[in-house]
């Protein structure tokens, strides 16, 4: 636990980790195998308080700060194993509530974001299509306007909730010949007309958290549902990204503690040749690998979230912050599927499971490939 | 800032070429002089040199297309 932290900040810490293990009872084993979104536990999440946590008091949220909030998330990812609700949560904290948040109109805010904290509505982050990729602003969904409307135009895909839904964060283009400064941000409800979710995409880990495509046709939507001014998009969205790339990954803090928690207690229990198999160094030194990536995992965190919530934090500390999370809980679930030997590599045990859930954040909010690039190119390479 | 401080920023720190030539009224946006990247340093540049912070939202082409207009959006919102 981080030093840091006063006696209520790691009261709250305790109270999240307690409510995973007492509320949060669902088979994760089973949600995994079935792809199936675990729509109860969203729900008890959503009763406890999690969906308000970074609403301003205000609007009837806990109007905590970031740090804090992502220090909840850290006792989050420790006490609930499944790690798909877990990034379900952060890709709506971060990525669709920084947007209404920080963009939206009062009307706006008042039509999403009650229901959002009573887990009644659910939003979507449709950036990503078939032809951008890793080039995230070279989209092709259009939003024409038409009389006082907006008609828009494109498939989006790899978008988290896309089949569950209510409604979308869209980015699409209003002037075509601008490049990504053509392109502007808008809210649209999952039942207009002309809007269309797939079923849920398969997917190696993550199962629990649906992702899917968004269909756009002709899907005609009021100039109220700009969020932000036209032609910002692109900014928008790289703000979100920033907030997005440095806290997402919080739960990764406490999924690794519980590995390693779980790996020690494996090899002090068990023996071979009559000794715990902890007093051999190809386990020890493992587990010496989990404390340390663990502890230099929380360090450059809570780094970047505390600049970040001070306004000093830049695109260096995201990008770093991304890579070296995703990698170590990478490493770190490898790590414990080599201390756990058969038992790891067994679905039964759920071991596995976090090394599949863990590669998925090597790719989304921009691979670590793509987060390296940005860390050369601002060291002047 | 004025266009010469600015000028002056991107040619040395972003593009790393002095002799760049960026008029006063030329595109920076889309001609691809500055990508997305560039246009983050030269914000982070801007909010620290003129104590100021600039919003997301205001990031439009119709403020930071060339010198002048980001000129011109700078002293709108400095205090």
């Amino acid at each position: 636990m981080h030093p840091d932290w006063n006696e209520k900040e790691r009261g709250l810490y305790e109270s999240v980790v307690t409510f995973c293990k007492e509320s949060l009872q669902h088979d994760v084993g089973a949600f995994d195998a079935r792809s199936e979104f675990p729509k109860e536990a969203w729900q008890s999440c959503a009763d406890f308080g999690v969906l308000g946590w970074r609403v301003p008091v205000e609007r009837g949220g806990k109007g905590y700060g970031e740090s804090l909030v992502a220090y909840l998330m850290e006792a989050f990812g420790y006490g609930c194993e499944d790690n798909g609700l877990a990034f379900a949560i952060g890709t709506q904290l971060w990525g669709v509530q920084t947007a209404l948040l920080q963009f939206g109109s009062e009307e706006q805010l008042e039509k999403y974001v009650p229901g959002m904290m009573r887990g009644e509505l659910i939003g979507a982050h449709a950036m990503n299509e078939e032809s951008s990729g890793s080039d995230a602003f070279a989209i092709e969904t259009t939003a024409v306007a038409d009389g006082d409307d907006f008609l828009l135009n494109g498939e989006k895909t790899l978008v988290t909730f896309a089949p569950i839904a209510d409604f979308a964060v869209v980015f699409a283009k209003t002037a075509p010949d601008a490049g990504q400064w053509g392109i502007s941000t808008f809210l649209v409800d999952a039942d207009t007309p002309g809007y269309t979710a797939s079923a849920p995409d398969e997917m190696m880990g993550l199962r629990t958290a649906p992702y899917g495509r968004v269909l756009l046709e002709d899907c005609r939507v009021p100039a109220s549902s700009l969020l932000g001014k036209a032609g910002a998009g692109a900014s928008i969205f790289s703000h979100i990204q920033a907030w997005e790339r440095s806290l997402v990954l919080a739960p990764h803090i406490g999924a690794m503690q519980r590995l390693l928690e779980q790996s020690l207690a494996f090899a002090r229990e068990r023996k071979r040749g009559g000794a715990a198999i902890g007093k051999h160094q190809a386990v020890s030194h493992r587990i010496a690998d989990m404390k340390l990536r663990l502890e230099t995992a929380r360090l450059l965190l809570y780094n970047t979230v505390r600049k970040q919530q001070d306004g000093a934090a830049d695109l260096m500390d995201s990008a770093l912050t991304k890579i070296y999370l995703s990698e170590c809980l990478t490493q770190s679930a490898l790590d414990a599927i080599a201390i756990h030997g058969g038992d790891g590599y067994l679905t039964e045990a759920g071991i596995e499971r976090n090394l599949r859930d863990a590669i998925g954040a090597t790719i989304y909010s921009g691979t670590t490939d793509i987060q390296r690039n940005i860390v050369a190119r601002l060291l002047g390479l | 800032m004025n266009i010469d401080a600015l000028r002056e920023f991107i040619q040395t720190e972003i593009l790393s070429d002095p002799e760049f030539v960026i008029e006063a009224d030329q595109d920076l946006l889309l001609s691809e002089t500055l990508n997305s990247l560039s246009v983050t340093l030269l914000i982070a540049h801007i909010e620290t040199t003129c104590n100021v912070h600039i919003p997301p939202e205001d990031v439009t082409l119709e403020n930071f297309s060339t010198l002048r207009s980001i000129e011109t959006y700078i002293g709108s919102i400095a205090p």
